[in-house]
């Protein structure tokens, strides 16, 4: 079984790069909820994030980190997006965390940098527009690059091993370039229209968390994020204002049975804390919702490399994503599978995941490939 | 241990396969699910109309300048009395004959013609007509008054005629003018003298013919004099192009008099509350926009059509097709003498690539794309850089009659100039704002 695992893990890794983006389902509005997920638990469904320190969820989740560790991201995203009768491939290069932390004695302490909403996109088509009540051919190219993305320090406290406790401070700051430019064909003989602008994002919210083992065998985790004020500026000038989506979520993790870990997490993310930045667009079509997010996942023991236990992860993750597609709420259904590989006798460790998800709203369908690599260092 | 064992390759493998994988570039572009998946692109478009929008317009004269016109031109029609002048003020007086290494002076000349190459214009020909040359050399005349070389146009100055039948040519002829070799002779003799031939159209029914100035380059199909200055056919006869000498200032200007066109007469296409484009001599027009900043700097103008209704002119070549284009006027503030402003222009299609196509006895509505040019007339530092002008003026400015004239400013509201513009505010883009 584990042989399959293995070896489905290794052949999708080698699938040719299939191409993916707003044009996609996944990066409506503000971009894309990268869900600030570790590379492991994104490889067990993000079932493992409330108690995976790799992953900026629970602040007291760094408490079982207590040595220095660095861990860093690479989550490219090859997507389809089907509609229309046509079909477009892209690729996005993400690395969505970074993640340093340190312990003096029961206390640890973090910094991490990680990709609340990914806006990275381009799109070029060609339409018709009315000019002065004739219909011209047009052509429009509009591209945004950018993330809103969440630092936190955050500080960990081991009660004792049934009990750690968090809390952190999150700086939410970004940009977005943004470009735009309609023209027409050089026969009609009309301008063309071009912008380019800066968005930026800054804003604040606290956290806290805590991890506990009530029973044996069982983890408990739960965390919550309180938002404060998002403040959005395009070209310096202050455009609009909302707050920092606050959320909450649980966790519940069963270790009883020998080399296999099951997890499950509920997560909710009010989303909606942002409505009041969205823009009346003459479109009127950007809208939000409350995103909840549900996980499953497993981990087993691998096979030693170099004399350390390896994990193999599978995982099924079900949410909503925030901004809609035509009014309507985009769902996203994921499976994962990764491994875990420790390296330099457990003092560093890469997690390889791929996860494949389903998107479905507004008659669209985007299928994506994320190939997660992580890379944790323990000196 | 042996499955293990078995097992790490895999699992190690899986570490190069995500270089692999790592390693590709970034493709954004997307495309195919828009505009159904791309809210916010579209763009806030709002039309008006200006008016007025042209505050100011006026109707300038004579283009081109004496001696640029692009083509020479001779007529005789009802209205229309149009001559050419040719100037050969530098004559070949002396020769060198075979064996001789000393130049000696013209005393006889024969074989004198002046030849020229003739087209066809839109007025169809009649079948015979006559081409005469007259001396109209006068240095005591004005070079800046050419109507008082009208005169000279006499049966006593007659150098020649030539008879030439129309069918003979489809397109272009070259004619070839038997010259009085007496009077040409008197010439060469004295060199106080310069030889200056006025051309003359003449026919029982209407005609009218282009001739091939004299251009600058080695290739010019432009008129000569020939002649033979000795019965020796071993020397060459003497082939010469047109030059002028006066006026001597300013510099340079006596290079456009070689050759140029006389108006003897010819209807005037000017009338009150409308500008014209056009005709004998040709004319200008020259329109003053007066727009509002939000629409020169808060806007991306998408159209901006100017819109005239034009006043038709009956008579001469009305059913003609003419062409009008605008240029951009690119003299500063500095420049008050308007006449001096028509001539500063942009190039032609450089800021308005539209033109308008029409016959001169036509009338209604005439429309001209020109959003280039108002997208040219924003502020820097809240101060236009140039008037906000334009000129109109007609392809083949000063070689044909045909005429366009349009209302003006001071016309009835109904009748006036008037811009029609589509253009986006700048401060309705919201892109980017979901």
């Amino acid at each position: 079984m584990r042989t399959l695992l293995v070896l489905f893990v290794a052949v999708m890794a080698a699938t040719p790069a299939s191409l993916a983006a707003q044009g996609s389902l996944g990066a409506q509005g503000f971009g894309y909820p990268t869900g600030q997920l570790g590379t492991g638990a994104l490889g067990s469904g993000g079932s493992t994030a409330e108690i995976d320190p790799a992953s900026p969820i629970n602040p007291a989740a760094m408490a079982t980190a207590r040595r220095f560790s660095v861990y860093m991201q690479f989550e490219p995203e090859f997507r389809r997006t089907s509609g229309n009768g046509t079909s477009d491939r892209s690729t996005t290069m993400r690395f969505p965390g970074f993640m340093g932390t340190g312990s003096i004695r029961r206390l640890t302490a973090g910094v991490s940098f990680s990709t609340l909403l990914d806006r990275t996109w381009s799109n070029t088509y060609s339409d018709s527009q009315v000019v002065g009540g004739e219909t011209f051919p047009s052509s429009l190219r509009a591209a945004s690059n950018g993330a809103i993305s969440d630092a936190r320090f955050a500080a960990a406290y081991f009660v004792n091993s049934a009990l750690q406790v968090g809390a952190g401070v999150h700086a939410i700051s970004g940009e977005n370039r943004l470009e735009f430019g309609r023209a027409f064909g050089d026969s009609s003989g009309l301008g063309s229209v071009g912008r380019t602008s800066l968005l930026n994002y800054s804003g604040r919210a606290v956290s806290v968390g805590v991890t506990s083992q009530p029973l044996p065998g069982l983890l408990l985790a739960a965390s919550a994020r309180l938002g404060g004020t998002l403040r959005a500026e395009r070209d310096g000038t202050p455009i609009a204002s909302g707050e920092v989506p606050s959320r909450y979520g649980v966790g519940a993790t069963w270790i009883g049975i020998p080399n296999t870990t099951l997890s499950a997490r509920y997560d909710r993310t009010a989303w909606s804390d942002m409505r009041d930045m969205l823009g009346s667009g003459l479109d009127n079509t950007s809208t939000v919702f409350d995103a909840t997010e549900i996980g499953l996942g497993v981990e087993v023991a691998g096979p030693a490399v170099f004399g350390v236990p390896s994990i193999v992860r599978l995982g099924a993750r079900d949410r909503t994503l925030p901004f809609g597609a035509n009014g309507e709420q985009v769902a996203e259904r994921a499976y994962s599978g990764g491994v875990g590989i420790p390296l330099a006798r457990g003092r560093a460790h890469v997690d390889l995941t791929l996860q494949r998800a389903l998107r479905n709203a507004a008659g669209v369908n985007e299928r994506s490939w994320f190939v997660g690599v992580g890379l944790g260092i323990r000196p | 241990m042996t499955f293990r064992r078995l097992l790490r390759a895999p699992v190690l493998l899986a570490l190069p396969l995500a270089f692999v994988v790592g390693a590709c570039s970034e493709d954004l572009e997307t495309g195919g699910a828009c505009p159904a998946l791309c809210p916010g692109q579209q763009l806030d478009i709002r039309d008006t109309v200006l008016l007025p929008a042209i505050v100011f317009d006026t109707t300038l004269g004579d283009f081109p300048f004496r001696g640029e016109e692009p083509w020479l031109l001779l007529a005789s029609r009802p209205e229309l009395d149009v001559r050419s002048i040719v100037r050969f003020d530098t004559l070949a007086r002396t020769f060198r004959p075979t064996g001789v290494d000393t130049a000696e002076v013209v005393t006889r000349v024969d074989s004198a013609t002046f030849d020229f190459r003739i087209q066809r214009t839109e007025l169809p020909l009649p079948e015979t007509f006559f081409i005469d040359a007259y001396d109209v050399s006068d240095l005591t005349a004005p070079d800046s008054i050419p109507t008082t070389l009208l005169p000279h146009f006499t049966a006593a100055r007659l150098l020649g005629s030539v008879r030439i039948d129309s069918a003979g040519f489809v397109d272009t002829t070259l004619v070839r003018i038997q010259i009085d070799t007496v009077k040409l002779l008197a010439t060469i003799v004295d060199s106080a003298k310069v030889m200056r031939i006025g051309l003359q159209v003449r026919s029982a029914t209407p005609a009218q013919v282009r001739i091939f100035p004299t251009t600058g380059d080695a290739s010019s199909r432009g008129p000569r004099l020939r002649y033979r200055v000795s019965a020796d056919t071993l020397i060459p006869p003497a082939l010469i192009s047109a030059s002028s000498s006066t006026p001597s200032t300013p510099l340079v200007i006596s290079t456009f008099y070689k050759d140029y066109l006389l108006i003897a007469a010819a209807p005037d296409i000017r009338a009150a509350q409308r500008f014209s484009v056009g005709g004998l001599p040709g004319v200008r027009s020259y329109l003053r926009f007066e727009l509002p900043r939000w629409l020169t700097d808060s806007s991306a103008v998408l159209r901006a059509r100017l819109e005239l209704v034009q006043d038709p002119i009956t008579g001469l070549d009305d059913t003609t097709d003419v062409t009008i284009r605008a240029q951009m006027v690119l003299a500063g503030h500095d420049v008050t003498d308007l006449s001096h402003a028509v001539q500063l222009l942009a190039p032609i299609n450089a800021f308005v690539t539209d033109s308008l196509r029409l016959a001169p006895g036509d009338s209604g509505s005439r429309f001209l794309e020109i959003n280039n040019l108002v997208t040219q007339w924003r502020t820097v530092d809240g101060a236009r850089r140039v008037p906000n002008a334009l000129v109109l003026r007609m392809d083949n400015e000063g070689s044909t009659a045909a005429a366009a004239r349009f209302f003006g400013v001071s016309a009835a509201p109904e009748l006036q100039p008037r811009l029609r513009v589509s253009y986006v505010p700048v401060t309705s883009f919201t892109f980017g704002q979901p």
